[in-house]
């Protein structure tokens, strides 16, 4: 099995992927349009609400609580979106399309690979279009970062596209794993900084915020899109990929050693 | 025979989960070009064994070799060289059958040619629906879809699991026609999985039947009719007076005659023990026989062996026959030969009980 045959697999795998999302409309949209109802009705109603000396940025630096929620909000979307896309892998597990892969004559780690990078594609896609639409509702980018920015935003997909294959690979049935994944998503997003720094809250708190990838994920973010962070950039990057790169490899691992489709 | 000539040998191949041995070391050998058929109760293990063979499951222990390659070492070469058209769908129902079948031809590595798609598509007929989404197809259709799918990449050996369960008698009957067409055309290996006796009797050159994981016996379907030589005699007649003794003094008649067959047992019943509607004064005279094996016209031995017993009748008085039947052995009588009649619902996982009750529905044929 040589690398050019794995890259085809993928790129197969990923087109298919594609292809699906492109025909769920109504879920692109509506994935795309909640994060944008988070911007509008919680970021409007708490602009007026929130100094941003308490959260810890001072009045001069410009910045309202709307700039700060964007970022948070964008990895927010995109923990939603990935995870849901990870599940995939049980979607066509459910409706046998899985056996088809599974006998195909490629390797189960470019199955899982094709997949998260289709699921990524289109988070990168949602990505830019809350970018695009951040100027709209007063918020004024650092255009110079919005590499660095996507590249976060890939990784953010990345790492929880594959949380969802992990769990896919040990749920038996679409129900539980949509259990476990709304009991997930929210401590990983509260404990993320995306509405309020992690530094408000309880020391032993902290400490299992600091575990969740999301937070160095948003952190990047904000430091890429409005120039605030708290941790250093290449430490947040280097955190995100870590977590990104050990996490597709469980995902694979996992996959490759399931039995019984 | 040449080794080389076994497309698919396995060698004691087994799957354990935990206590129970669902494939129990088999060892098959299948030939080139032949229509190969699993017969067996649910929960024999042969959707397991096909799994194995198709290396998505690991075999516990022992191995097969497919065209040469070994399924535990080389699975990638093995997939390369085998088509599968699973018991349950398989295709992805928001891709069109085209698009089903073009990530087939790309994910099997071989060049995507439309013209040899839509070929493939009008061989199952279903060219004039190639850009549907799969998702508006009957079970059918995508049974059919699947097949011309299986044979996209020419594959030296192609497994069909149940492939006409639940479908249709039109289509049950077109789908065998395909599966003889593609046999001839393409000398492909075929090996399917069936419940349906008449099935396996009118396309597999050789059929193997498993019960609890172990093979029970292989061959040709009528060298395993002819083995279990288990004939029936049944002549209904109008009796006028006591059938008991007339059972004792007709044995006795028909036993003193030379009819060159071997009777094995004579029962006499009213017939309105078990059939409804029946004249109150018919009694049904059962005489199981069985054959000289060796013998080339058994057809001749037979009528010739019934003549006997109509000869033997007409030593008694006050009856009238009014229907005369032969039955042979047919596939359902080998098959429950050697896996017997015990319903097999409780060995099955808990997903499969929906096809239980299709198959209970076939087992109640069987079992009469």
């Amino acid at each position: 099995m040589n690398l050019k045959k794995n890259v085809k697999a993928i790129y197969i795998i990923w087109r298919r992927g594609i292809k699906l999302s492109s025909r769920y409309k109504v879920g692109f949209i509506s994935h795309l349009g909640q994060p944008l109802l988070w911007l509008l009705l919680l970021g409007t109603g708490l602009r007026g609400s929130v100094r941003m000396g308490s959260m810890g940025l001072t009045e001069s630096t410009g910045i309202d609580y709307m700039a700060f929620m964007l970022p948070g909000i964008l990895g927010m979307s995109l923990l939603f979106s990935s995870m849901m896309g990870g599940m995939r892998i049980l979607w066509d597990k459910k409706f046998g399309f899985l056996k088809e892969m599974m006998v195909a004559p490629i390797s189960r780690v470019s199955i899982v690979l094709g997949n998260n990078f289709s699921i990524a594609t289109i988070s990168i896609l949602q990505g830019i279009i809350i970018i695009l639409l951040a100027p709209l509702i007063g918020v004024n980018l650092n255009l110079f970062y919005i590499p660095i920015a996507l590249l976060f935003i890939l990784m953010i997909g990345l790492t929880f596209t594959s949380v969802g294959v992990v769990l896919s690979t040990q749920m038996e049935d679409i129900g539980s794993f949509q259990g476990i994944q709304t009991f997930l998503t929210l401590p990983l997003f509260l404990l993320s900084s995306a509405f309020f720094p992690i530094t408000k809250l309880p020391y032993p708190v902290q400490v299992i915020a600091y575990l969740n990838p999301l937070l160095y994920g948003v952190d990047g973010l904000r430091g890429a899109l409005i120039g605030v962070s708290t941790l250093p950039m290449w430490f947040n990057l280097l955190v995100v990929t870590v977590f990104c790169v050990v996490l597709i490899f469980l995902g694979a691992y996992l996959f490759n050693r399931s039995e019984g489709i | 025979m040449d080794i080389n000539e076994h497309v698919i040998q396995t060698i004691n191949l087994t799957k354990q989960y935990g206590e129970l041995k669902a494939v129990d070391s088999i060892n098959l050998n299948i030939r080139k070009g032949e229509i190969f058929g699993l017969l067996g109760p649910n929960g024999a293990g042969k959707t397991t064994l096909i799994h194995m063979l198709c290396t998505i499951l690991r075999p516990t222990s022992g191995t097969a070799l497919i065209t040469g390659f070994d399924i535990i070492k080389e699975p990638e070469k093995v997939r390369k060289s085998i088509g599968i058209v699973f018991q349950d769908p398989s295709s992805d129902d928001d891709l069109t059958a085209y698009e089903n079948m073009e990530f087939h031809a790309m994910i099997y590595d071989i060049p995507v040619e439309k013209e040899n798609i839509l070929e493939l598509l009008r061989l199952v007929e279903l060219d004039d629906k190639a850009n549907s989404f799969v998702k508006t197809f009957s079970g059918g259709m995508k049974r059919r879809l699947e097949i011309a799918r299986g044979l996209l990449h020419h594959p030296d050996v192609l497994f069909l699991d149940e492939p006409t369960l639940g479908l249709d008698t039109q289509t049950r009957h077109k789908i065998w026609d395909y599966i003889r067409e593609i046999a001839n055309e393409k000398e492909m290996t075929i090996i399917l999985t069936t419940h349906y006796m008449e099935e396996a009797d009118s396309i597999c050159d050789r059929i193997a039947i498993i019960d609890e994981g172990k093979i029970k016996a292989v061959g040709s379907p009528n060298e395993m009719k002819n083995n279990l030589n288990d004939y029936k005699f049944i002549i209904k007649l109008i009796k006028n007076y006591d059938y008991l003794e007339f059972e004792k003094e007709l044995e006795r008649s028909i036993k003193r005659r030379e009819i060159g067959v071997d009777i094995t047992d004579i029962t006499i019943k009213s017939s309105t023990e078990n059939e409804v509607g029946s004249n109150a004064n018919e009694i049904v005279l059962e005489i199981d026989l069985k054959i000289d094996n060796e013998s080339k016209n058994s057809d001749a031995l037979l009528i010739d062996a019934l003549i006997s017993v109509k000869d033997a009748l007409k030593e008694f008085e006050n009856f009238e026959i009014t229907t005369i039947d032969l039955h042979k052995p047919t596939l359902d009588d080998v098959f429950i030969h050697y896996t017997g009649k015990k319903l097999r619902d409780e060995r099955a996982p808990p997903d499969r009980r929906l096809r239980m009750v299709a198959s209970r529905r076939t087992s109640g044929v069987i079992i009469r």
